[in-house]
């Protein structure tokens, strides 16, 4: 019997494994649009162990260390994942099988794997609006979610968790099952970082400070020096090669005509 | 407290990125990132190595067209900013 899917996100194919029934079921649920059959998943991911229906109000902070290409994830001083990332494998153990938890694990894993090939998931909303992408990073309560409902009638990959990558040598925004479930992608046209104001208006934010407020935004997945040094030299070329904007607006703003 | 006469340098786990003239640096451990204006990135530029403050002094007085007081004023300021966030060392 195949105890596996194949889920391919943002070009990342990763196959999950597991033994119970359920657990392949509700990540077939969750996973839906992003099922791909795959000749050569670029990681195995082992989920060990039933999942329990409990639900996770929040989060205990998750300590995560790298030694060289293993890196574990622990949670209250107990152990929750590992993965090999030169072999391209995770597991995430049985400790870690609440509904909540898993979800996240399996998150933070494609993330570490994104990172490595180079992208990453940012805090942003992200819409596509005919062939154009438009990426609108920013910390909780800046109005990524506003922005979204404002979108209604074009394509919201996400209200609050993007994926970046490099595809063709455009920087392109992705659709991911994590805050929404879109599987369009599409080049970057600008990056706009949504700020409160009495009108609409846009201005031209430089380039240090563009990147600035993408670093700050950037979802990591551990402290590791190279990681961050491939997050920082990826970032720093979409912010040398797209151009960037501070967009002031309040609820009752228009932002779609005046969109650059 | 650092002085001119001090040797320091830049930790070696500090990734970090010109952008323009401008300098954005990533302390890995609190996950903080900080931006420096074009005299803190120049003078970060200039740290590979050991790097004795003075010579720093020199080399802002020589880029900027500042007087000395004031490029050891900035120096002095932005290096001392950097030791306490842990970026650099004294020797």
């Amino acid at each position: 019997m195949n105890q596996s899917i194949d889920v391919r996100i943002a070009g990342i194919g990763f196959r999950v494994n597991s033994p119970e029934q359920s657990v392949r079921a509700k990540l077939a649920h969750d996973f839906r649009p992003f099922l791909h059959p795959l000749a050569e998943p670029l990681f195995n991911l082992e989920i060990l162990g039933p999942m329990n229906e409990r639900e996770i109000d929040s989060f205990p902070p998750v300590r995560v260390d790298r030694r060289g290409e293993s890196v574990s994830f622990e949670m209250e001083g107990t152990a929750m994942a590992d993965v090999d990332l030169r072999r391209g494998r995770a597991r995430i153990l049985a400790s870690a099988m609440e509904k909540g938890y898993a979800e996240a694990f399996i998150r933070s894993v494609f993330n570490l794997f994104l990172h490595q090939r180079g992208g990453f998931l940012i805090h942003a909303c992200s819409v596509v609006n005919g062939n154009r992408g438009y990426l609108f990073p920013g910390v909780s309560g800046c109005g990524k979610s506003t922005i979204a409902h404002m979108s209604a009638g074009k394509n919201v990959l996400s209200d609050e968790l993007s994926c970046v990558i490099r595809e063709k040598g455009d920087y392109t925004v992705c659709g991911t099952p994590w805050r929404g479930n879109s599987m369009k992608r599409a080049k970057i046209r600008a990056i706009v970082f949504p700020k409160r104001g009495r009108r609409i208006r846009f201005s031209r934010a430089g380039k240090g400070e563009c990147l600035d407020q993408l670093v700050s935004t950037v979802v990591y997945p551990c402290n590791d020096t190279q990681l961050f040094g491939n997050m920082l030299s990826f970032a720093g070329r979409m912010a040398e090669t797209i151009p960037s904007y501070n967009m002031y607006f309040n609820l009752s703003s228009d932002i779609w005509r005046r969109m650059p | 407290m650092i002085s001119v006469k001090d040797v320091v340098r830049r930790k070696e786990d500090i990734p970090w990125r010109m952008i323009e003239d401008e300098a954005v640096l990533v302390e890995v451990k609190k996950g903080e990132v900080i931006h420096c204006n074009p005299v803190g990135a120049f003078i970060w530029g200039r740290l590979e190595g050991t790097k004795q403050v003075s010579a720093l002094v020199t080399d802002v007085v020589e880029n900027f067209e500042v007087d000395e007081e004031t490029a050891s004023k900035d120096t002095l300021e932005f290096i001392g900013a950097m030791e306490k966030k842990g970026l650099l060392v004294k020797e």
